[in-house]
């Protein structure tokens, strides 16, 4: 059981001290989320607070056999988000400008270090930098939206308008490269 | 539980750590990632990598900044009020962990009157040469008026409830300990007229972070899931010797 589960059955108890470990844990990313989606700072933190309350009062609804915690609360957020959207007090406009198709170019790698210590740099953080900077704008904002928002390729093809195939190929094309980039897996 | 031989290769679970991360799973194999992450510290790890990986760049402070202080200091204050309490009601239904009964139970561990816990633990506690020392005790309660006392002494449990305890038909009561950390322990099944219930040696170990004790409605032959899925009929704060 994750952390994150044992902290959302805390707060379902009305666990404060769980609750704000949970917000402390989550925060970053719901923060990514609430930025991306309503681009305003006032409201997106103001939407980050109906979203936390919304958890302390329904975290006792997760259902842990029906996906992950984190998957859960990020669908949370992603919709107290769009409902500020939909009540018309932001307009969208998180759909960036698609830059030109140059996903068939060769990648280039940083450097030629051992995997070892690729997978060192990359831990630190600092190599992924770099191998992100190496994606194209494109394909990062792609990936973006279905890491940060947890959005399938399906709902990221829908929000982009752009073929479900060409969203499959560019998302798994920028996942490659970052593994290569990186060091193979976790080894 | 074994898993398939192929979830134990490296290379295996790193691609589906990052396109499960990544939005590239259906949702039939999202819900099998989501097994597999308790089943295998390897895929686990590989999932924990990949989203340090990520989070590191995708979610970082340069690129998005962060929330102002303000933000939480308004979610206390809104959960601090009535407020939150009012919208509770608007949730509907009791699903999931099944514990709109357990946080509405769990205000009480506050409610209950400290005059009337501590006579009883004195009570306990005091009791020459009727008992052996009891370790821990608990004045469990609930909101239609049950009512038991929960000792520990020697490895074995005693729950004494005041009027019968036996749970409706085709349901079980289970007893569960609350942890100061982790998630609740399972302390086995109420047995209708049953009052002694030796620990397992897991449970025995769980006992010094023990914050509270509870009761919980359970399908026949308790939780399916190891979690209290049920509403919870009683709760109480644990008090030590």
């Amino acid at each position: 059981m994750s952390d994150l589960n044992v902290l959302l059955a805390y707060t379902a108890l009305a666990d404060r001290d769980a609750f704000s470990q949970l917000y402390a844990l989550t925060r970053d990313r719901s923060w990514a989320i609430c930025l991306r989606l309503l681009r305003d700072r006032a409201v997106a933190e103001e939407a980050m607070q109906d979203a936390y309350v919304k958890v302390w009062n329904q975290a006792a609804q997760y259902r842990p056999d029906l996906g992950s915690a984190q998957g859960w609360l990020t669908a949370l957020v992603r919709n107290t988000c769009l409902d500020y959207l939909r009540a018309g007090r932001r307009e969208a406009q998180h759909v960036v400008a698609l830059q030109p198709d140059d996903a068939g170019e060769p990648l280039q790698l940083a450097d030629h270090r051992s995997p070892q210590a690729l997978l060192e740099a990359g831990m630190q953080g600092r190599h992924m930098e770099d191998c992100l900077e190496q994606l194209q704008p494109r394909q990062r904002d792609l990936l973006a939206c279905a890491y940060i928002l947890g959005q399938s390729h399906a709902e990221v093809a829908r929000d982009r308008a752009m073929p479900l195939g060409t969203v499959k190929t560019l998302i798994r094309r920028a996942v490659l490269q970052l593994r290569d980039c990186l060091g193979e897996g976790a080894r | 539980m074994s898993l398939p031989a192929r979830y134990t290769r490296p290379e295996l679970l790193d691609r589906l750590a990052a396109d499960w991360l990544t939005g590239g799973l259906s949702p039939a194999a999202q819900r099998r990632a989501q097994q597999l992450l308790e089943q295998s510290p390897g895929f686990a790890r590989a999932v924990q990598i990949w989203r340090e990986r990520l989070d590191a760049r995708l979610l970082s402070a340069a690129e998005y900044g962060q929330p102002s202080a303000a933000v939480w200091q308004g979610i206390e204050a809104r959960i601090a009020t009535g407020s939150s309490q009012a919208e509770a009601g608007k949730v509907g239904t009791t699903t999931g962990w099944g514990v709109r009964a357990w946080q509405r139970l769990s205000l009480l561990l506050g409610g209950v009157t400290v005059a009337a816990l501590a006579l009883s633990v004195v009570v306990l506690l005091q009791a020459p040469r009727q008992t052996p020392t009891v370790q821990m005790a608990a004045l469990l309660h609930g909101q239609n008026g049950q009512a038991a006392v929960l000792t520990v002494h020697d490895g074995t449990l005693t729950l004494t409830a005041v009027g019968t305890l036996a749970a409706p038909s085709g349901k079980s009561y289970q007893i569960w300990l609350l942890p100061t950390q982790g998630a609740p322990v399972s302390l086995g099944l109420v047995v209708p007229g049953q009052t002694l219930y030796p620990l397992a040696a897991a449970a025995r170990k769980r006992l010094g972070q023990a914050k509270a004790f509870a009761v919980s409605v359970e399908p026949p032959g308790g939780s399916p899931t190891g979690l209290p899925t049920g509403p919870v009929i009683m709760v109480g704060a644990a008090l030590r010797a």
